[in-house]
């Protein structure tokens, strides 16, 4: 089965949906495919079908925005579908599957507004159920009304966290602190100053909803250790440095019964590689992001990339920069010329301009720092599919290992069903490390597809086809 | 652990049951099969086959695949992207879910 499209989305989050909002102002019909079971992204994620929500119960402004979003996606006729997964890119076409149905999408124009995931960082015990990620504990709230544990640690960098826990102290828990890598001094915030106000005022909304509920914010603290035997019961947590390496002797030890992880978010970039795009290494912005020019292009004529898939930037910044895309694939398709689409965009440029201040204040302080990979023990497993401990690794290096390519030959590394999506950054730091190369010189992972695990019959379907 | 469900400013949709490990549980229309397992209390989504651990739902959103269970007879089924329905059976997966014995 075969279909063609002007513009195909990929990802109804922000980017998306607003690329969609502003190409259909624009003219032109785009299809939006997203592998979720509803339109709005991780961050507008709605409630599920069955659910009524009162939006006053304390989950925050997100969803109000979200659904704002969504119902101008509505009137403008944007339509999403729902549950499709893209497990191949390539110039002109994707590949798309839904259950058992399978079936090739030919486009003009693309935009790829992937999203992002949740930066894995190991340390021993990180595996034990009740430890998981602060992001997915936020949407078994927001979407379900479950929170996630009764006496609830926090620990990471940036702002997610700080949200999280007025999430979920608002539904009832009990939360005990949130452990704040970064230790930002006055000077560094000052620039914010210049940003957007309704930025700062939300974040010192969330500071000061925390302080009021007596919940600490331990700035320069981590957690290094969770332990329990069949579930978490306890955490340890240590004083950081300026490098975030743990300092010996300063461990305490903490009562659980849930441990939430934020340390900042990785770029989906699996179909922006796939297709061929090139990228560059932007620590500050999640690791290797697509290269694109101002009016989120790529090189590739007609493939466009937006939100946070192209470098961690947030959804006030996902908004825009989709708008952008979307009017500017308008331009491509000759929906609207060059004149029509500098008016148009003019705002959404001017919003992203100011934005990128505020967010170069953040980077700085949540940038990733070399004691995050240097606390991890040898125990620690790093690769969750297959099993394998940061010592296993360790060893392969010191065995004279020095890719990614051999670790994986030889210790199944990324090779499960995650795809490398847990290991992968880790495998990478640890390897820079004992083979002495840059983070940035290490060759990741070649990307193939499927980019999600998908049922045979689509794999086959495709096969037939061709 | 008790009942994580919060109450307040929610209306779930019907209720239903599901079958865990041969054991009636409680589930919401609209909940994910991961959503219902926790909000009972439980944490226990499947045990490793290497190291024979325990592994529970951890990023859930369909990515690190921790929550595979054995669904409708089915292993590796992602129980944070499987909506619960009625009756449906749902196993804790011990290793890759098939029978390793043979």
């Amino acid at each position: 089965m075969s279909s063609q499209a002007d513009l195909v989305i990929v990802g109804g989050g922000p980017a998306g949906l607003a690329a969609a909002i502003a190409a259909s102002q624009a003219g032109i019909a785009a299809v939006v495919l997203d592998d979720n079971e509803q339109p709005g992204g991780q961050i507008f994620r709605q409630p599920p079908r069955g659910f009524s929500i009162d939006q006053a119960a304390g989950i925050g402004d997100d969803r109000v925005r979200g659904r704002r979003l969504l119902d101008e996606a509505v009137r403008a006729g944007v339509a999403v579908r729902n549950g499709v997964v893209v497990w191949d890119a390539k110039l002109g076409a994707l590949s798309c599957c839904q259950g058992e149905e399978a079936w090739t999408l030919h486009y003009r124009t693309l935009i790829l507004a992937t999203g992002a995931y949740e930066l894995p960082v190991p340390f021993p015990g990180w595996t034990l159920p009740g430890v998981f990620t602060s992001g997915g504990v936020q949407s078994l709230l927001k979407a379900q009304r479950i929170v996630a544990g009764k006496r609830v640690l926090l620990a990471g960098t940036g702002p997610l966290n700080l949200v999280v826990a007025n999430q979920l102290a608002d539904a009832g828990a009990e939360v005990l602190a949130v452990l704040e890598l970064s230790k930002p001094s006055a000077l560094d915030l000052l620039p914010m100053l210049a940003g957007p106000w309704e930025l700062l005022a939300q974040g010192i909304g969330y500071v000061g909803r925390l302080a009021r509920r007596r919940i600490p914010i331990m700035r320069g603290w981590t957690i290094v250790e969770a332990r329990g035997d069949e579930e978490v019961r306890s955490a340890v947590i240590a004083r950081v440095d300026e490098e975030w390496r743990p300092i010996a002797g300063s461990e305490r030890m903490l009562d659980v019964d849930t441990v939430c992880l934020g340390f900042g978010l990785l770029p989906s970039t699996e179909l922006s590689r796939l297709i061929g795009i090139e990228h560059r290494y932007a620590p500050e912005l999640g690791g290797w992001i697509p290269v694109c020019d101002e009016y989120c292009e790529t090189k590739l004529p007609g493939v466009f990339v937006a939100g946070d898939g192209a470098g961690i930037a947030g959804s006030l910044v996902a908004l825009e920069e989709g708008r952008v895309a979307g009017l500017r694939a308008a331009m491509r398709l000759g929906r609207i010329d060059a004149k029509q689409f500098s008016a148009q965009a003019a705002p959404s440029l001017g919003r992203l301009h100011s934005l990128g201040r505020f967010r170069a204040v953040l980077d700085r302080i949540s940038r990733p720092r070399p004691g995050l990979y240097e606390r991890i023990t040898s125990e620690t497993v790093l690769c969750r599919c297959e099993e394998v401990t940061a010592g296993e690794v360790r060893r392969e290096l010191e065995d004279g290992a020095t890719s990614l390519i051999e670790l994986k030959a030889r210790l199944r590394v990324g090779m499960g069903l995650c795809q490398g999506r847990m290991c992968h950054p880790t495998l990478i730091e640890l390897l820079a490390r004992g083979t002495g190369q840059r983070t940035e010189d290490v060759r990741p992972f070649s990307q193939r597809p499927p980019v999600k695990p998908i049922p045979v019959s689509a794999l086959l379907a495709r096969e037939e086809a061709a | 652990m008790a009942e994580l469900r919060v109450a307040k400013g929610v209306v779930r949709g019907k209720a239903f049951d599901i079958i865990l490990d041969g054991q009636v549980l409680r589930a919401y229309e609209g909940e994910t099969v991961a959503a219902a397992i926790l909000a009972s209390g439980r944490r226990l989504l499947r045990v490793t086959r290497r190291r024979h651990e325990a592994r529970s739902l951890f990023c859930n959103i369909g990515l690190c695949h921790e929550c595979r269970m054995v669904i409708e007879g089915s292993p590796n089924v992602r129980a944070c992207q499987t909506p619960a329905s009625p009756g449906m059976v749902v196993d804790t997966q011990h290793g890759l879910g098939e029978d390793e014995t043979a």
